[in-house]
């Protein structure tokens, strides 16, 4: 079995905790034989020391705290002199109809909005469609050009306006 | 019968504050506002500041919960985010922000003299955490004085697991070295006065 370095038992012992005997079995082998050497033993002497400097800080967090209580109240009324970001959509406009809802561009974007746009849209075009279909033939051209080469009356239909 | 709020999760809670309940949100100011006024402070070292953050990160959860998606985090976790990253931001701030002309700026480092005649533990580990870098000193708090699992840590920090992981050890690595250093100093001091 490869011997662990250092650097792995560090890793391992931030990963799995300083109890070792809660690491994976084959992870827990190697940090044994790794801690029973001199060099194990004096880093595990020292990891343990600054765990235990941690450990009695974190006790002193909670003595002397006498503000905590106004603390809380300031945070408790904080719904009583903010208004949510949910109830300022809702408000009423001071403005009614289309100018109030032009004021809010974004409503435009939304899904809903642009569902309706894409089906008005289609309403549009299946009227225009219908109406075009339904219209009287398009007058085509009846003059013939052509017959001005053949005809001794071409006059007739150009020289009118001279 | 419909549970009381202090029986609801959390997410729970904060779908209630969407819909302006009042209720739910004085429930989570009691379970967890205590717990980010520590984590400020640890960050901050300044508990006036830290308060402030704490108060704009509840006024935000006030003001902004519909923005919460319980489907993609946990509170805790998000709310954690919000509080790291304002408290870094302060510091920031803090760094580019000119001192005052005249201002004398107080020596964090304390002497072996000083040292000695602190509380000892408290003070030590303190100033050993201060040399480390913000990332460093975050990961610290989260996972040590805050108790979040590396997971939970990670995820505020918004860092794959390994990769807190290894900001950990290196965290580790220096507070050893500090406290190495300033036993040293200690040492030298102690026999200098003898």
């Amino acid at each position: 079995m490869k011997p662990m370095t250092v650097e792995e038992f560090e890793l391992l012992r931030v990963r799995y905790g300083s109890d070792t005997s809660l690491w994976p079995e084959d992870k827990r082998v190697a940090a044994e034989a790794f801690l029973a050497s001199e060099e194990g033993a004096l880093f595990e002497a020292s990891e343990r020391a600054l765990d235990e400097l941690m450990r009695k800080d974190q006790r002193g967090d909670l003595q002397g705290d006498v503000e905590a209580d106004a603390f809380l109240s300031r945070l408790l009324d904080i719904p009583a002199t903010n208004s949510q970001q949910i109830a300022d959509v809702h408000q009423p406009s001071s403005r009614n109809g289309f100018f109030a809802l032009l004021e809010d561009v974004r409503s435009f974007f939304s899904p809903l909005a642009l569902a309706a746009q894409g089906g008005a849209f289609a309403v549009v075009l299946a009227l225009g469609v219908f109406v075009g279909s339904g219209t009287a033939e398009v007058e085509t051209m009846t003059l013939d050009l052509s017959s001005m080469y053949f005809s001794s009356d071409a006059d007739l239909y150009f020289g009118e306006g001279e | 019968m419909r549970p009381g709020n202090n029986e609801l999760d959390d997410e729970t809670l904060v779908a209630s504050v969407a819909l302006a309940d009042r209720g739910a949100y004085a429930v989570l100011v009691q379970r967890h506002a205590m717990r980010y006024r520590a984590l400020a402070f640890r960050m901050m070292g300044d508990m006036a500041q830290a308060e402030d953050i704490v108060q704009e990160a509840f006024t935000k959860l006030w003001t902004h919960a519909s923005r919460f998606d319980g489907a993609k985090a946990k509170f805790t976790t998000w709310f954690h985010r919000i509080v790291v990253n304002r408290c870094l931001d302060e510091k920031r701030k803090r760094r580019l922000d000119p001192l005052p002309e005249g201002f004398d700026q107080a020596d964090d480092c304390a002497t072996a003299e000083e040292a000695l005649a602190s509380e000892g533990a408290a003070h030590e580990i303190r100033a050993a955490v201060e040399t480390l870098s913000d990332r460093q000193k975050t990961a610290v708090i989260l996972s040590y004085f805050d108790g979040l699992s590396n997971q939970d840590a990670a995820d505020t920090m918004e860092l794959n697991i390994k990769a807190f992981e290894s900001l950990l050890v290196r965290a580790r690595a220096k507070l050893r070295e500090q406290l190495m250093q300033e036993k040293h100093s200690l040492i030298t001091a102690l026999g200098q006065e003898g």
